[in-house]
């Protein structure tokens, strides 16, 4: 007896692993680069530099200490 | 603070056209009153994070205001998109004037960050400010380039009794980088860059040191434990207002109470 081998869809999913594999890829590279964000630590020169560039501002703000440790978010 | 944000490829592809603006939370009283009408909590009072999207008037809300990146988006992707789309509507527009460095308050509280985020200082040292504005001018657009934004912490030394923290050869003005202890209340000079070297020399040094340059390891839990017992007790500029963060300390540890964690309820 012949087996039925559904090739066309072999194809198929063999191109969706092949394309999901390579956006897991992609993101694991996107992932892996040096540089960071440059971040302005006083208020007033990032306004400023807000007020001079036009640009829109990414705020965040933390506290460089845990229960008084310091060197810790 | 939630890092997974923050250090996402998209993330830090979008920050590019945005001024980020990173505070370090009751170390300033005018920008702690800042920060409390982006976002407080729910007893009113400035927690120990804050994130908001605004414009460049530093006004106008672009995005919902909250502790963190991740209570106001679901993932990184789609704060990038977010961000790419509001880039959109306020292009950047080009000036001769040079960017300001983006720098720490003071270098006490830089070392601390950078000790903080694993990276190098980078201390602008001069003999009086209008050297230090010259150095601050050189340096400024080489620490926003995408070769070497976030790579290093900056300050500025005004005094140089600030750097009696730090062991090793130290320039009367230069640059001077240093990798701070574990608890960025002190450090060690790594190298001197002269203050006459030009953007290219500057640019160059840094970015082999930033690729050379290996953070310690750091476990949270560790981390404030070993702190504790060393006697590490960081005076901030103002009372920390958080609840939780006050609930911590009373209780001597994140986490943990003086006879561990309160037991769990029985179920009826």
């Amino acid at each position: 007896m012949k087996r039925f081998v559904n090739r066309p869809g072999m194809v198929l999913f063999s191109l969706m692993i092949a394309g999901y594999l390579n956006c897991q890829t992609q993101e694991s590279a996107a992932n892996e680069i040096n540089s960071g964000i440059a971040w302005y630590g006083v208020l007033s020169d990032g306004l400023a530099e807000a007020e001079r560039t036009g640009k829109p501002i990414l705020l965040v703000s933390a506290a460089p200490q845990c229960i008084g440790v310091s060197g810790m978010w | 603070m939630d890092r997974s944000f923050l250090t996402n490829a998209w993330i830090v592809e979008a920050s590019r056209n945005f001024v980020c603006i990173r505070l370090a939370t009751y170390e300033d009283a005018e920008e702690a009153e800042f920060l409390k009408e982006i976002f407080a909590g729910r007893t009113g009072e400035l927690e120990n994070t804050v994130f908001c999207l605004l414009g460049p008037d530093g006004r106008e809300r672009l995005s919902r205001a909250h502790r963190g990146t991740n209570q106001v988006f679901r993932t990184p992707r789609q704060m990038a998109a977010e961000m790419d789309k509001i880039a959109e509507q306020y292009p950047a527009r080009e000036t001769d004037e040079a960017p300001a460095l983006p720098q720490m308050k003071d270098f006490r509280l830089g070392l601390n960050v950078a000790a903080c985020d694993g990276l190098p200082v980078v201390a602008v040292v001069a003999e009086d400010q209008e050297q230090l504005k010259e150095l601050q001018t050189r340096l400024s657009p080489l620490a926003l380039s995408p070769e070497l934004a976030g790579r290093f912490a900056y300050a500025s030394i005004h005094d140089h009794d600030q750097l009696k923290p730090i062991s090793g050869d130290k320039p009367e003005a230069g640059y001077l980088i240093i990798a701070p202890d574990e608890y960025g209340i002190a450090g060690t000079a790594q190298q001197v860059i002269a203050a006459d070297a030009s953007a290219e020399e500057i640019a160059s040094v840094l970015g082999d040191f930033a690729d050379e340059f290996e953070p310690p390891a750091k476990d949270h839990h560790q981390h404030v434990r070993s702190g504790k017992e060393a006697g590490i007790d960081w005076q901030t500029e103002i009372p920390v207002t958080d609840p939780m963060a006050n609930r911590a300390r009373q209780r001597g540890g994140p986490g943990k109470g003086k006879g561990g964690p309160p037991p769990r309820r029985r179920k009826r």
